[in-house]
């Protein structure tokens, strides 16, 4: 998949969903979409209050209009407005690379896919978006899910977490496998969280990962140098591996519970809207 | 019976209890299967059932499988023909005159035995019963192995005289016994004395086989035919068959065919006989009667004149002083000489032996006694020409075919008011219709008929004022004839005339012949011999001639039938009298009887066995590695076999190449493609045309049209094609096509078979190509087409077909050009030619270069003639 094909797919994506609801959702969610207004004074072009000139302030900032009806001098303040940044990160280990069959993406291809339809809709509402693995300033404009979109192509098999961490109060967006054991996602979110990190996991899986189709003696390899397994019946295993995914979830859960984040599940199977749909609410609010 | 082509390959199979053994402890490779969730699986306790062997099927899969490769790969085949001892061969293969008919199939089975020989690697001993043609004695040939012996078989040829199986037997004993050998007798069907003799002998060797051909298949033989008054009557005779007919074939010198005789054959009758009325100027034509369909001396009559002579009688008086130009019978003699034999002598002395036509001048009354004679001999058959004159008129006899008037007419003389008259046209019902009249021609004198009703019929010719000159007519079964003016130039100037030679001419031709038995007066040398295919091929260097005299010749290598003698003197000898027809021949006592397809080809077994193990392969992998693996090798496997077709036409396409008609045998088809392959690179060396590798093409499937020519070889097992392949060569054949059909036996395949191979093809009426043919000169100038034999005619279309520019669509032939031009890669030519040797190679090389050019350059060739008138024209 180039850069451009990946960016039409994720456009054609984004453009299904329904501008009303989007719209209505943006004005629903000032607090977290849009140029947020911080209820307070700040850099911004809003107008929020006029106060007693202080010893200190410049005197360009006297507004004389306002000042020559009274006897103080008055300074008028504007609302001070951030550009929220979003930090996106598809999982580019190998696990991800991987498909059961030839009718379907590879996990990877999907993570990459959802990023960039949600940059792209977070682009329209105008926040600013950028990759959590990657370090610099976020995009933001017309061009920001295209820049996405290249930058996700280029990226390079890793098979750990980002270490570099996202300015704080950045909205973080993690789209992986998260088949790590519980204990090794547990630490880097209570380290994302301590960095004044928000967030959301999605879990992205295959269809034979979520049902273990193999029938007799299959030998199983791991792609994260995990080892081989060898094994006679396959189809006796599939109920306790049910179950061992089950749980592995219920611990994936537990743990974004505990920072404050966000967790949901998505499989490869599935169309990618219902997940970018679920995604977008879920970030909206 | 099974054999096997490579019998050691079979030790292979000691090894399948090993196989049993590792296939036993070793259990088949689990799937492997990249699982990123692996980890998920590490905890889970799996209640492990291990599978530690193969299961058993699983194993007789593959036993079957590794089994079926090595059956396969050993070669086996499947003889027809039940039990039969695997030994050394001994064949005998009757090759005198009765082997002649159906050669082609004789020496097909014996070439096959030689290849199951060749299959089972014995050795061949051949033996021949019919003496060599070079005058050598007989003699066994072998044992060698089965290549050699194939080279023998390759050149071995009928002859046209009688076998010596007697001699044959005797030959045995230097055989050595050994080993109990294959014994197998090729016989043409017919007993002499020696087959007694010979079966004894052969089944000393082991147990006899006789390949005898059906009696409906046995030669027949044209008996001399006899002339009788009426016409020519025509004996054939047989060993056995049912109710059907034979067509007697009448041609000229020149080969062509003059007439056709259908014979009746009453089942079970043995001799049946025809009679024609051909009339005497067609019978006087006909140099040779063959049986249709009947390749053989014996059933092909030379004639050399004998049955037909028309010797003329010239009546003489007896008178000593005789006056050269003045005489009667000067003119006459001189006017017969140059076509018949002419005597002289008393009617007493002629009528001694036989006469066709008697010149009778005007010499006055006859004793009755001669007279009475001469009525018997007409009456017979005879011609009686008779003169007029004055003792004529004085004294009319009763021999004469009207009442004469008892006085001359004088014309023009001093005591006549007339005028020398003129000779009016002949009329058209006259035997004279058609000769011209020369106009100086004058008769001074006639004596004159009495009016009669039927007078106008008998009247031949007649003057300018209706009387006759010349009447008519018939006394019993001969003819007598009356010119009424002299023959001297006395009352006419016709005796002069060249009309006078011209009447007489006519006169004999409807005279009936009578055979004449010669006796040879000198010994007469051979001039050209009958080969064993009954076709005039120069006399052999060992041939004596014919000695003088009456006596019997016994036919064989030193009086081979043919044509004795030069042209004074020329007598044919016949094989059909000469033989003293032997009965045809049963199964010998103890022997087994050889039923023709039994010989056939042995069946193939092997590449079936290969065939299913690669579809236990299939099923092997299908169970074990997935049904996508097996599709994948089916894939491979169909395009190795399916695919590759389209890809053979698509590359036939880029390069100009010939190509051949596989015919399905694979010695016949390996040739074929040796030989175009050596003719490609030597028109590469000797002209500009470069042609790729030659291609095989099967009629059915492949594209046709993208070969300029197509070579044919027909082979003795083939049959006709299929519809479609019929439709196929027809379409390539309308769009420019050219079709070269060789039926490889120098054009001794008959008519009706080729007309069987060739059936539902449209072959337009075909005529011989001769020197003027732009065959013989589109590179090359050429003057025959020999191949591997030489002699046989090519064929080309008569007219061709304007839309083609009259390029021939097919050639016909038989002189097994593919075996000339082929060579090994070395450049050793694969086969001897005969009987040219290299010399003849060159000339069918020369033949093929000039048949690519015309097949590629059409008739641009032809057209180069006008060239040098085309250029005179641009410059004026």
């Amino acid at each position: 998949m180039t850069a451009a094909d990946l960016q039409s797919r994720a456009e054609s994506l984004a453009a299904g969903l329904p501008n009303l609801l989007l719209r209505a959702k943006r004005v629903a969610a000032t607090v977290s979409g849009g140029l947020h207004g911080r209820r307070r004074p700040g850099s911004g072009e809003d107008f929020w209050q006029y106060r007693q000139s202080q010893p200190g302030d410049p005197l360009t900032a006297i507004d004389w209009r306002q000042s020559a009806r009274s006897d103080h001098l008055y300074v008028r303040e504007t609302e001070w407005t951030i550009a929220r940044t979003t930090r996106l990160w598809a999982d580019p280990s190998p696990s991800m690379l991987w498909r059961s069959s030839r009718d379907l993406e590879t996990k990877y291809e999907r993570a990459c896919l959802l990023a960039v339809a949600l940059g792209v809709l977070l682009e329209q509402a105008g926040e600013r978006i950028g990759l959590l693995d990657r370090p610099g300033p976020a995009f933001s404009g017309r061009t920001a899910p295209a820049r996405l979109a290249h930058a996700l192509i280029q990226a390079q098999p890793v098979e750990t977490f980002p270490e570099q961490g996202a300015a704080p109060r950045s909205l973080v967006v993690l789209l992986s496998d998260f088949l790590t054991p519980p204990e090794e996602i547990a630490r880097q979110a209570e380290r994302w969280a301590a960095a004044g990190l928000t967030g959301h996991m999605l879990q992205i899986l295959d269809p034979a990962e979520e049902a273990l189709p193999y029938q007799g003696r299959v030998r199983l390899h791991g792609l994260e140098r995990e080892g081989d397994m060898l094994i006679q019946h396959a189809e006796s295993l599939r109920d306790d591996y049910g179950l061992a995914l089950e749980a592995h979830r219920r611990a994936l859960a537990a743990i974004a519970r505990q920072v404050g984040w966000r967790f949901s599940t998505h499989s490869t199977a599935q169309p990618a809207r219902v997940a970018l749909t679920h995604l977008y609410s879920a970030l909206a609010c | 019976m099974l054999s096997f082509a490579s019998p050691w390959l079979l030790a292979a199979a000691l090894a399948l209890p090993a196989l049993w053994l590792l296939l036993r402890i070793t259990p088949p490779p689990p799937r492997r299967i990249d699982f990123p969730a692996i980890r998920l699986l590490f905890g889970l306790a799996t209640q492990n059932r291990t599978s530690r062997s193969a299961p058993l099927w699983l194993i007789i899969l593959r036993i079957t499988l590794v089994s079926l490769l090595i059956l396969g790969a050993a070669g086996p085949a499947w003889r027809r023909g039940g039990e039969q001892v695997n030994g050394p061969w001994l064949i005998v293969i009757d090759n005198g005159w009765a082997a002649g008919k159906h050669w082609t199939q004789r020496r097909g089975a014996l070439l096959e035995m030689i290849r199951q020989a060749d299959h089972d690697s014995q050795p061949v001993t051949i033996l021949t019963t019919a003496l060599p043609a070079d005058g050598g004695a007989l003699a066994l040939i072998g044992p060698s192995s089965a290549a050699d012996a194939r080279g023998v078989a390759e050149r071995l040829a009928p002859q046209p005289w009688p076998g010596d199986r007697a001699q044959a037997a005797k030959l045995l004993d230097t055989l050595a016994h050994g080993k109990t050998m294959r014994v197998v007798w090729l016989s043409d069907g017919l007993a002499d004395d020696g087959v007694a003799a010979l079966a004894g002998k052969l089944e000393t060797y082991g147990r006899l086989e006789v390949m005898l051909p059906s009696p409906g298949d046995l030669p027949q033989l044209l008996m001399a035919p006899t002339s009788t008054p009426t016409g020519t009557r025509v004996r054939l005779r047989r060993f056995g068959g049912g109710e059907g007919h034979s067509t007697v074939r009448a041609l000229d010198e020149q080969g062509r065919g003059l007439a056709l005789l259908d014979v009746a054959w009453e089942a079970g009758a043995l001799n049946a006989q025809a009679e024609t009325d051909w009339p005497s100027e067609l019978k006087n034509r006909i140099a040779r009667l063959v049986v249709e369909g009947e390749e053989h001396a014996g059933a092909t009559e030379l004639l050399d004149g004998s049955w037909s002579r028309h010797p003329v009688g010239l009546v003489d008086d007896g008178a000593a002083d005789r006056i050269q130009l003045l005489d009667d019978l000067f003119y006459g003699e001189r006017a017969v000489m140059g076509f018949a034999e002419a005597r002289h002598g008393s009617v007493d002395e002629l009528l001694q032996r036989p006469l066709s036509l008697m010149i009778l001048p005007d010499h006055g009354a006859l004793p009755d006694k001669e007279r009475e004679k001469l009525r018997k001999w007409v009456e017979e058959g005879g011609t009686l020409v008779r003169f007029a004159g004055p003792e004529l008129a004085g004294n009319p006899d009763d021999l004469l075919p009207v009442r004469l008037r008892s006085n001359e007419r004088l014309l023009g003389s001093a005591l006549s008011w007339a005028q020398p008259m003129s000779v009016a046209p002949m009329p058209e019902d006259s035997p004279f219709a058609g000769l011209a009249i020369p106009p100086d021609l004058t008769v001074s004198a006639q004596i004159l008929a009495e009016p009669d009703l039927t007078l106008a019929n008998k009247t031949w010719a007649k003057l300018a004022d209706g009387t006759p000159l010349v009447t008519g007519a018939p006394l019993g079964h001969g003819w007598l004839v009356l010119i009424h003016t002299t023959a001297w130039p006395g009352w006419s100037n016709l005796a002069v005339s060249g009309l006078f030679p011209e009447m007489l001419h006519r006169l004999l031709d409807r005279s009936v012949g009578v055979a004449v038995t010669q006796n040879a007066e000198k010994p007469l040398p051979l001039a050209a011999q009958l080969d064993g295919f009954a076709r005039l091929v120069p006399p052999s260097a060992v041939a004596q001639a014919l000695p003088a005299g009456n006596g019997a010749i016994v036919p064989g290598p030193h009086h081979p039938p043919g044509y004795y003698g030069d042209s004074t003197a020329r007598r044919a000898v016949n094989l059909a009298p000469l033989l003293n027809l032997p009965p045809p021949m049963g199964v010998p006592d103890g022997a087994l009887r050889l039923d023709p397809a039994q010989a056939q080809a042995d069946l193939d077994i092997g590449s079936w066995l290969i065939g299913l193990a690669l579809l236990l392969l299939l099923a092997d992998l299908a169970i074990a590695g997935g049904l996508r693996r097996a599709a994948i090798a089916a894939a491979l496997l169909l395009l190795c076999t399916g695919q590759a077709r389209a890809a053979d036409d698509i590359a036939a396409a880029l390069d100009a190449r010939l190509a051949y008609i596989i015919t399905g045998d694979s010695a016949v088809d390996e040739t074929s493609r040796a030989g175009l392959a050596a003719l490609s690179r030597q028109l590469a060396r000797r002209t500009t045309a470069s042609l790729a590798e030659p291609a095989g093409v099967d009629p059915e499937r492949d594209a046709l049209a993208v070969y300029p020519l197509i070579y044919w070889p027909l082979t003795s097992r083939q049959s006709g094609l299929s519809d479609r392949a019929q439709g196929r060569i027809n379409d390539f054949l309308r769009h420019g096509g050219m079709l070269l059909v060789d039926s490889r036996d120098g054009g001794t395949t008959s008519p009706e078979r080729l007309r069987q191979i060739t059936r539902g093809i449209d072959i337009p009426p075909l005529a011989l190509v001769g020197e003027g043919h732009v065959l013989a000169k589109s590179f090359y100038l050429l003057h025959d087409f020999p191949g591997r034999l030489a002699g046989g005619g090519l064929y080309a279309e008569e007219q061709g077909d304007a839309a083609h520019d009259f390029v021939t669509s097919v050639l016909i032939g038989g002189n097994d050009w593919a075996a000339a031009w082929a060579d090994d890669r070395q450049g050793n030519p694969m086969f001897p030619v005969v009987p040219g040797g290299e010399a003849q190679r060159e000339i069918a090389f020369r033949f093929g270069i000039n048949l690519v050019i015309y097949a590629l350059t059409g008739s641009y060739k032809a057209d180069q003639v006008h060239v040098p008138a085309i250029l005179e024209r641009m410059h004026h």
